[in-house]
């Protein structure tokens, strides 16, 4: 496998190119050939392809798309490029069998195929959503931390430390980056769960030195460190520390693969391939031994729109055939908590990354845009749901799926925003009000009405 | 009145930009010169009305933002045809000048380029600073050319205070009243807009262009 220093060396000796130039006289035209080379065609009638060949040309095409354009970085202006053999190896000797957690509460990430029986891995949390102060934080995290299905929990970001709105690149982030590690260490501890792992380390970074900072003070071997992409497919000295960092300190990486759709990578066909390109770019550019795929639209954010969940539905299929490495699917959703709309979107995301062949990281609600409005209801709902859809087809998931969107798709543009935490639940007992409640009891029974059967029983009864 | 052929010509221009056949566009512009259409005409009717098309594509959600700005490409192409063959002739009035960035310490552009190549194909000058700009250099752009609209990204709950920054860095040079400043990004909301007295959100890029084309039209401007 490549070293950080041979791509440190190839980012400093590579093509000069301007980003420009690179959007659109490299990236942009060679996801369109491909698409056109590959037969990539969306079918908005199938939001969860069944259709093995199209997967495998999809990954075909996400192959010749990271040689095509290679990853370039911004702050030299210059291109990285890979030879084919560079992929074959870094698909040869990814690391395998990563554990998240400590003691009992240890868990192994399973290496999943489409309609697999292995039970997925659920990263259950807030996922970098916002919230305003400490007691929102630790109430909610701890929330989090109990829920049953958590094999590692996802800490919200900080936006204020004592009441200071945190800028980033200040001490500041410094300050909230370290926080967040020990609250969420201290909210798992108090759900009962001391050596749960966390899969977003130092949710609050955003600079490499609040990564660093975050890591060094207060996080464990045992959590994941997030690294995520720059649109699409570039990097920079900033996230290039990053990995040289957690590298150094043997930290295991879950680096992101994400496009937005509507933007570079065009349509579904495009952030299909750009999703399977990024899993090279994840491997040799981030040193990630965890992926994390999504699709997010360009419009309403959500990962949970028709097309976004085709694209990434088929970009899991098309990684989970080829690749021993696991994926965690992520993203955000467009409504906010304590509402019917939040669950469906969840749900429907869920179902689709674990058919496809992953797990699930259950991301934000109310476009993480609204500091609070977040709850454990809809990580929770989605655990269940993604439980009772293993062991079903592809062909049946996406029927239920078509349900789904019929509930929500129409909302997207105007997503209800919900209720904050501590408005939707009882922050001493962490307990949903009654609205949240009967929120979450209506999608069981309506999820049963469409053919679902839940594994467990209610967790809010 | 134009006649049949200058129709099919500029129909065959506008087409190019709605099929996204853009190679196409400087190849049509030059046979328009060769058959001595007047330049304001192949701009206006061709080149302008092609990207408004594609702007309405784009709002339609018919296309994405490769299309949108390899036609602002090919647009800019075509207006290096024309521009050396309109001296004395009234060149088209944009409808604004906007400075548009994302803010310090930000690296996201994908949202940024999309708002500023739709204010583009609307008939704004849009000058763009890129990303992780600093809040003097927001203002200092916006003086220098005289812009009307300063239009702020930010994405991340922790860049969003930069946002602030460039209101508050135009309230000390004492300019806050000579600029519109629309804020927008993934984190921000119109609550925020208002906190930091910001004169606009755009929780879209379509609004974006709403919002500046909404103040433009107000006779009294600030």
């Amino acid at each position: 496998m490549l070293t950080n220093l041979e791509i440190y060396r190839r980012a400093t000796t590579g093509e000069i190119c301007t980003e420009k130039d690179f959007d659109l006289k490299r990236f942009v035209p060679a996801v369109r050939s491909l698409v056109k080379k590959y037969g990539i065609k969306y079918d908005p009638n199938t939001p969860v392809p069944s259709d093995d060949d199209l997967a495998d040309r999809a990954w075909q095409a996400g192959i010749e798309l990271f040689l095509q354009t290679g990853v370039y970085c911004v702050d030299t202006e210059r291109i990285i490029r890979f030879e084919p053999i560079e992929l074959d190896q870094a698909l040869a000797h990814a690391p395998r069998d990563v554990v998240v957690g400590t003691g009992q509460h240890a868990r192994h990430i399973p290496v999943r195929r489409p309609e697999s029986k292995t039970p997925p891995f659920f990263s259950l949390g807030a996922c970098g959503g916002p919230v305003s102060n400490d007691e929102v934080f630790m109430s909610l995290t701890q929330a989090y931390a109990e829920l049953p299905y958590a094999d590692a929990v996802a800490s919200p970001a900080m936006t204020h430390v004592d009441g200071l709105q945190i800028v980033a690149g200040s001490p500041l982030e410094i300050e909230g980056c370290i926080r967040t590690v020990l609250m969420t260490r201290e909210a798992t501890r108090r759900a009962n769960r001391f050596g749960l792992g966390i899969a977003n380390t130092v949710a609050t970074g955003v600079c490499s030195q609040g990564h660093i900072a975050g890591n060094a003070v207060a996080a464990d071997q045992c959590d994941l460190m997030e690294i995520d992409s720059i649109a699409e497919m570039k990097t920079d000295f900033d996230g290039m520390s990053k990995v040289a960092y957690m590298q150094a300190q043997g930290r295991t990486i879950l680096g992101g693969t994400g496009v937005v759709l509507g933007g570079y990578a065009g349509g579904p066909e495009g952030s299909a391939i750009a999703i399977c390109a990024y899993h090279f770019y994840a491997l040799l550019v981030r040193r990630a031994s965890v992926l994390h795929p999504y699709a997010s639209h360009f419009r309403f954010q959500s990962v949970a729109c028709r097309d976004t969940i085709w694209a990434c539905s088929l970009a899991i299929q098309a990684t989970a055939r080829h690749s021993d490495v696991p994926m965690i699917s992520t993203g955000v959703y467009s409504a906010g908590p304590a509402t019917g709309m939040s669950l469906y979107e969840e749900a429907a995301m869920s179902a689709s990354c674990v058919v496809s062949g992953g797990s699930v990281e259950v991301g934000p609600t109310a476009n993480a845009t609204h500091p609070d409005y977040l709850s454990p209801v809809e990580p929770l709902f989605a655990a269940e749901v993604g439980r009772a859809v293993v062991r079903m087809s592809r062909k049946d998931v996406n029927g239920l799926i078509v349900k789904l969107l019929d509930k929500y798709e129409g909302q997207l543009e105007n997503p209800p925003l919900g209720q904050r935490y501590q408005d939707c639940f009882d922050m001493a007992s962490r307990q949903p009000n009654a609205d949240a409640r009967e929120h979450y009891k209506r999608a069981r029974a309506a999820l049963r009405d469409m053919g679902l059967e839940f594994k467990d029983p209610p967790f809010y009864s | 009145m134009p006649d049949a052929k200058t129709r099919e010509l500029l129909s065959e221009i506008v087409a190019a930009f709605t099929s996204a056949d853009f190679d196409q566009i400087p190849e049509l512009v030059r046979k328009g010169l060769g058959a001595r259409l007047e330049p304001h005409v192949l701009l206006n009717d061709g080149l302008v009305a092609g990207i408004r098309e594609v702007g309405e594509q784009f709002r339609r959600g018919e296309v994405y933002l490769p299309e949108m700005m390899l036609a602002a490409e090919a647009w800019q192409e075509g207006m290096n045809l024309l521009e050396p063959l309109m001296a004395g002739q009234p060149a088209q009035q944009a409808k604004g000048k906007v400075v548009i960035g994302t803010v310090k310490g930000d690296i996201h552009s994908l949202g940024k380029n999309i708002v500023s190549t739709l204010l583009k194909t609307a008939g704004f000058e849009v000058y763009d600073l890129g990303v992780d700009v600093p809040a003097s250099k927001f203002v200092a752009r916006a003086l220098e050319t005289h812009a009307d609209i300063i239009a702020v990204c930010a994405l991340m709950t922790t860049t969003m205070p930069q946002q602030k920054e460039v209101i508050e860095h135009l309230f000390a040079a004492n300019k806050r009243e000579d600029f519109f400043v629309m804020v927008g990004g993934a984190c921000t909301t119109e609550e925020w807009a208002t906190q930091i007295k910001a004169d606009a959100y755009g929780a879209t890029a379509a609004d974006a262009v709403s919002l500046a084309e909404g103040y433009m039209k107000k006779p009294q401007r600030s």
